[in-house]
């Protein structure tokens, strides 16, 4: 054990010992930026590439370097696991997509730790506490505004209508783990999406699935959606101008952007009984990584205005603290606004069910 | 002057196939060697064991008091510090090398001045006919001249032992008596001990002052030329060396051709399993003339001397004769015979002679 | 007879000092030993965890399955042969991958035996053009005719940038712009001058006293083709049929760019979503049936080449082949063959030229023309401008470059040690364990370093993220054409001349410095270039281990792809094009050959 370790140590356990009043939590952070400071620089393992930015921010803040690296889940999930096992670690905190996973693999196996800023403990929202959230992205099915003079739908039920077959864009289930999350959400809420239907058609569904959710997803993949990689193609096909058929598509809000940068037509469509999806990104803490410190401060970075500022600059992107602000173009300054139109996953439930929703969407998608 | 001792050299590779086995023998100073055998005889090997390109598995070689191998103590002297000659049969000249780097490269490695080198290159070039050629490639050069810098470049550093593997087999027939006759003279010049190894017994018989004869990894025979045609010591010998090759009759009790044979040697005839007979002992005469008859078969003028197919008994024999033939094909001949020139061979293949 | 010394075996100590003797008389012991490790270490234990991650529970599924990460199963051989989804992640793939191969190696063949046969046997016009003029689509990326096809076929399902027909108001049917009709074409054309260079060589290797023992028996020029030149040429055919068909069946770029929106998927395209999605143990199970195709083709290859020997035709004395006078035909002829030229080289490489020139897409108006791409305009990098760009340019000579170097060196020590050494188990180890990259699919390869060396591993560094995994991985893929090519040079040297120098007291690095190495300068340039150009057009290999500052050009041009950026995927093709053919044009100033020369990799 180095003296840095020990001296950090020492740090944590006094800032847990530290009575919370607020001069002692100033003390607690001057500590903590001490520490940290002291180790010097972090290395991140990231889920988006603006870590880059933020990572930018922090160092002219608290001149820490961050070295950050974009990569998938499964591949910071492969390095992570590896590095702790091998006992070399070389992460330091890790930013996260893959909600299942975390609280399935990477938590119980104690390659990651949660760490919530003490000062911040009563801002951020209790579910999102355990593992941290930091980031809410939303995703939207949008139509083309200048084909459309409103969103041609006006409930999800259409999208597997034959109208829209071969017309629908989104990411590719079977390469983001993100669509499948969608799909346990869309499973949860059966009840809604039958009496949805009901409302559409005038009639109840039939349906020999085990729910309204599963048969949507049944409906939706027989009606062959065109998949993707990546979103921006999405935005593109449904926004490019003079088609005479534009397609709908599933992509995340901050596409709206390139309505100015592109030219594109896009607007989003309100839909029955939700309108896209609340995608949370999740910080942890790599276990037994050789900053600690800097570690801790990065998260709590990540929580304040100035750090998210890279991802909450964009449209449909919102720190999980409530307390700060969001793209003043954003429909709803704070993310409780979208309250149930977006689908919201439960990470256990995904895990549980992740492989058989995605043999289901496999096997349908013929 | 050193003689080349090996001593129970044993040679397999991979465990598997033996090339040289248990050999034992002494190579004199001052001699010119000629080792003669057929392909895979382990002719070869026993001369790159010499040159250390090989290792022996076991047994010793000594250079006079030198050892250059030896698995009783686990010597082994690595062929950069034998200070030997060896000319392989395709020259080996280094293509990327002038005919004067190729010379002289193992003066360089003997830290020669430039001088020195030149001078030396002067000397050989003169010696070997390679004047105003230092600057060419060896690609473009002659057969013979490319020879002859391979000679040079084996020379240039004054080695103790010549190694020569089968340095002629790449020249036309007229530059090979050429080159044999410059060897010869070179051996006489230089007075060093020369190994030679071939599987052209011309070669062996025209240079040599002793051939070995190997095969199956042994040396059958060691001996003067004139020694190895008259007195071979075994069957192997007798029919390798000579041409036409000796013919070779087997010795069957009641036989006419084995008792007419067997008349001439004056030896114990139930020993006799084998009688070879040199085509130049079969002479030709008259019908009736010769106590053997035989059927003229083929006629094959090679211009010095006639080679003549005979059916003798039903079996066919070939006759070398410096006359030409008396009759014509199809006609019949008597037989004489020439009586040393006949050998007799027991069941082991060694001659009766040699072993009595 | 017996051996008389091994009777009795030498002490320890004078076995010893026979040792240290042999090490320093022969150091290619030590060579060979060192490289048998390494190579050992680099090759085989990829290929092991392949194995082992096809039978053992990734930590994802065992925590479904309630079972420990790494306990053995099935489950994945299960899921991917006989499950409810084996269709869709196999059976269905293997049908489209096979009906694919059949199909554009069938055309591949035609298209290069016609014209072998036209360039090297006929007057037609401009044959000594056409010969190099053919071999162009070889020097491009597996992906430039794919993306030039849909720069020019693209339809509405897909976002992005509109294609050249759309754009004029002709929307072309998605048959016609995705799936397998495309992908046979893009591949058959990107093929096709692999067999049209063996088939002229073998062509023009082809002893002409078997011609004309033909002719002079009164055989007229149709019924010498017929009837012996044709089949003399049944084995050339039968190797370019199977190196075309393993080809096409490791091929990633072009099922993924024109199968993906239509769904239409290959083993290859379903390997690589397996292991995009993080099932390793399903992608490793893809791996080993991919790599059992590899070994089968390798074994008929083995197969033919022992019953077709006596169509063995090298050695002859005859002269150059007359070429026929094809009259009337001559023009006709001419048509067809500049027609593939156009068709397959020339129109793919206008399209995108032009698609990097134009603003708008399709529009032909000169004011529509600029080199905003280029330059950059809007705020908006250019390609001379791009960080992107740039950077991958960089990474893709560092990389390629540094590799193929390192492989040239490799291959020559390879044959180096293989031919000082011929004979013994050495040799032979390292003759096999250098030729088995051969048989992995580079997707599947890349997926076992990256799990491999994603951390520290004895003396290695964690090499995820660095350029030096990219090069590591790059080095055994390439090593069973360096170290053949190594092999075959040091064979053609022998070891003589080596010896030459020993007897006259060069020790090793005399040798080395002053015989070996001028002898093989050569030899080492080619065997440099040749993967160089080899690693210049890698896309399947490194698609899995580039991370966002180690993009070659070639994963970049596929992100622009993905992104909907057409244009700077195009231009990022064209700048790969140039650059290879550099390439190929100094190999050929060095070697003074043509290309038919060996291009394997």
């Amino acid at each position: 054990m180095t003296l840095k370790s020990i001296a950090g140590l020492l740090l944590a356990t006094a800032a847990m010992l530290a009575p919370l009043t607020a001069t002692a939590e100033a003390a607690d952070m001057e500590a903590l930026i001490a520490a940290a400071k002291e180790e010097g620089s972090v290395v991140a393992y990231w889920h988006s590439s603006r870590i880059a930015k933020a990572g930018e921010a922090f160092e002219a803040k608290y001149g820490i370097k961050v070295f950050g690296t974009k990569m998938t889940d499964a591949e910071s999930t492969e390095r992570v696991v590896r590095e702790v096992e091998a006992s070399n670690v070389q992460a330091d905190i890790i930013g996260y997509d893959d909600g299942p996973r975390l609280v399935t693999e990477l938590k119980p196996g104690a390659f990651v730790e949660n760490y919530l800023p003490a000062d911040l403990a009563g801002d951020i929202p209790a579910a999102s506490q355990d593992p941290l959230v930091y980031l809410w992205q939303v995703t939207i099915i949008g139509y083309n505004t200048e084909r459309y003079q409103s969103c041609p739908i006006t409930n999800v039920w259409q999208l597997t209508e034959p109208e829209w077959a071969g017309r629908f864009h989104m990411l590719d289930p079977r390469l983001r783990s993100t669509q499948i999350q969608a799909f346990s959400a869309i499973e949860e809420r059966s009840g809604e999406l039958a009496a949805a239907y009901q409302e559409l058609y005038g009639k109840p569904l039939e349906t020999t699935e085990k729910n309204a959710g599963i048969e949507f997803i049944k409906r939706l993949a027989s009606a062959r959606p065109v998949l993707y990689n990546e979103d921006v193609e999405i935005a593109a096909a449904v926004g490019a101008r003079g088609q005479e058929n534009p397609p709908l598509g599933l992509y995340t809000l901050g596409r709206h952007r390139e309505i100015e940068t592109k030219n594109l037509a896009l607007g989003m469509c309100a839909l029955k009984p939700f309108q896209g999806i609340n995608q949370p990104s999740y910080v942890q803490l790599v276990a037994g990584g050789p900053h600690p410190n800097a570690a801790k401060l990065l998260t709590h970075f990540l929580l304040t205005e100035e750090g998210v500022q890279p991802w909450t600059g964009d449209l449909g992107a919102y720190s999980s603290n409530p307390k700060l602000s969001s793209n003043p173009g954003n429909p709803f300054p704070n993310v409780e606004g979208w309250g149930t139109t977006l689908l919201v996953s439960d990470n256990a439930k995904v895990a549980e069910r992740r492989q058989e929703l995605l043999d289901f969407w496999i096997t349908n998608n013929r | 002057m050193s003689d080349v001792i090996l001593k129970n050299l044993v040679k397999n590779y991979g465990g598997k196939f033996l090339a040289v086995n248990d050999l034992s023998t002494t190579f004199k100073a001052g001699e010119f060697v000629c080792l003669l055998g057929p392909s895979g005889c382990g002719k070869t090997t026993t001369l790159r064991m010499i040159a250390g390109l090989e290792r022996p598995n076991s047994g010793e070689l000594l250079f006079g008091d030198k050892v250059f191998f030896s698995s009783r103590t686990g010597e082994f002297l690595r062929p950069e510090k034998r200070n030997l000659g060896l000319m392989f049969q395709s020259y080996a000249l280094w293509p990327h090398m002038t005919v004067e780097e190729n010379v002289v490269f193992g003066l360089a490695m003997r830290k020669a001045t430039s001088t020195e080198k030149a001078n030396r290159f002067k000397e050989l070039a003169k010696l070997f006919h390679l004047d105003g050629l230092g600057a060419r490639y060896p690609r473009e050069l002659s057969g013979g001249q490319q020879q002859r810098v391979a000679l040079a470049r084996m020379l240039a550093v004054n080695p103790s032992l010549l190694l020569l593997d089968e340095p002629l087999s790449n020249l036309d027939a007229a530059l090979r008596l050429e080159m044999r006759a410059e060897l010869k003279r070179l051996h006489k010049t230089l007075g060093c001990t020369v190994i030679f190894v071939t599987h052209d017994q011309l070669e062996a018989m025209t240079m040599a002052t002793t051939i070995a004869v190997m095969n199956k990894g042994v040396i059958e025979q060691m001996a003067k030329p004139m020694d190895i045609y008259h007195r071979p010591a075994t069957r192997f010998v007798a029919n390798f060396v000579g041409n036409p090759p000796m013919n070779m009759v087997g010795a069957a009790q009641g036989d006419d051709l084995a008792a007419w044979l067997g008349n001439a040697c004056a030896l114990p005839a139930r020993a006799v399993e084998t009688f070879g007979v040199r085509p130049e002992a079969l002479r030709m005469a008259a019908p009736g003339a010769g106590a053997m008859e035989a059927v003229i078969d083929t006629i094959q003028p090679t211009g010095a001397d006639w080679i003549i197919g005979l059916a003798v008994k039903g079996r066919p024999m070939f006759a070398l004769s410096a006359e030409p033939p008396s009759a014509v094909v199809g006609e019949t001949v008597g037989l004489t015979l020439k009586p040393d020139g006949v050998h007799a061979f027991d069941g082991e293949g060694r001659n009766l002679e040699v072993v009595a | 007879m017996a051996i008389s010394t091994s009777a009795a075996k030498p002490p320890l100590g004078v076995r010893l000092r026979l040792l240290v003797a042999d090490l320093r008389a022969e150091p290619s012991i030590a060579i060979g030993a060192v490289l048998a490790v390494v190579l050992g270490y680099l090759v085989l234990a990829p290929v092991a965890a392949i194995v082992f991650s096809a039978l053992r529970f990734t930590r994802m599924d065992a925590v479904r399955a309630s079972a420990k990460p790494g306990d053995m199963t099935f489950s994945y051989l299960e899921r991917v042969f006989h499950s409810h989804v084996s269709v869709d992640i196999f059976w269905t793939p293997l049908w489209n991958t096979l009906t694919v191969a059949v199909f554009s190696t069938a055309l591949a063949v035609v298209f290069g035996l016609t014209l072998a046969a036209l360039v090297t046997s006929t007057n037609i016009r401009g044959r000594g053009l056409l010969g190099f003029l053919l071999i162009i689509p070889y020097m491009l990326p597996s992906q430039a005719l794919a993306s030039a096809w849909i720069t020019v076929f693209k339809n509405r399902r897909t976002g992005g940038a509109p294609g050249m027909l759309e754009v004029i108001g002709l929307t072309p049917p998605d048959w016609l712009s995705y799936g397998p009709l495309p992908i046979v074409m893009c591949l058959a054309l990107s093929y096709f001058p692999f067999a049209f260079l063996l088939f002229s060589n073998a062509l023009n290797k082809i002893d002409t006293q078997l011609e004309e023992a033909a002719t002079t028996l009164g055989a007229p020029q149709r019924v010498v083709w017929m009837k012996v030149l044709l089949p003399l040429l049944i084995p050339t055919t039968m190797s370019v049929l199977l190196l075309t068909i393993a080809r096409t069946l490791g091929t990633f770029a072009t099922p993924y760019v024109l199968g993906a929106p239509v769904g239409y998927t290959l083993l290859s395209t379903s390997l690589y979503s397996s292991i995009r999605s993080g099932a390793s143990g399903v992608a490793a199970v893809l791996a080993i049936v991919l790599a059992i195709f590899g070994i089968l083709m390798l074994l008929a290859d083995i197969w033919m080449v022992r019953n077709w020997q006596r169509f063995v035709t090298v050695g002859g004395k005859g002269g150059k082949r007359d070429v026929a006078e094809l009259g009337a035909l001559r023009l006709p002829f001419t048509a067809i063959a500049w027609t593939v030229f156009l068709v397959a080289a020339f129109a793919p490489l206008l399209v995108m030229l032009l698609s990097t020139v134009m603003r708008e897409p399709g529009v032909f108006a000169f004011s529509n023309f600029g080199l905003a791409y280029w330059t950059g305009a809007d705020g908006q990098p250019g390609v001379f401008t791009s960080p992107e760009i740039l950077t991958a340019l960089r990474n893709s000579l560092a990389i390629a470059g540094s590799a193929a170097v390192l492989c040239g060196v490799l291959g020559l020590t390879v044959g180096y040690a293989v031919v000082r050494l011929s004979g013994g188990w050495l040799a032979g180890f390292l003759r096999q364990v250098s030729f088995l990259p051969y048989l992995m699919p580079g997707l599947a390869f890349a997926a076992a370093f990256l799990s491999l060396f994603a951390v520290p591993r004895g003396p290695i560094p964690a090499l995820y993220g660095s350029l030096s995994l990219l090069i590591l991985v790059m080095v055994v893929t390439y090593l069973p054409y360096a170290s053949r090519s190594g092999i075959s040079a040091m064979m053609q040297v022998g070891r003589e001349p080596e010896e030459a120098g020993m007897v006259l007291g060069a020790g090793f690095f005399r040798r080395i410095l002053a015989i070996i190495g001028p002898l093989q300068k050569t030899a080492l340039v080619t065997a440099i270039i040749l993967p160089f150009i080899s690693g210049m057009k890698e896309l399947s290999l490194v698609i899995m281990l580039v991370t966002p500052g180690t993009e070659m050009l070639t994963t970049q041009s596929l992100r622009f792809l993905d992104y909907g950026h057409t244009q700077l995927a195009n231009a990022t093709i064209l700048i790969i094009g140039l650059v290879v053919m550099l390439l190929v044009l100094l190999l050929q100033r060095i070697t003074k050959t043509n290309l038919a020369g060996g291009l394997g990799g």
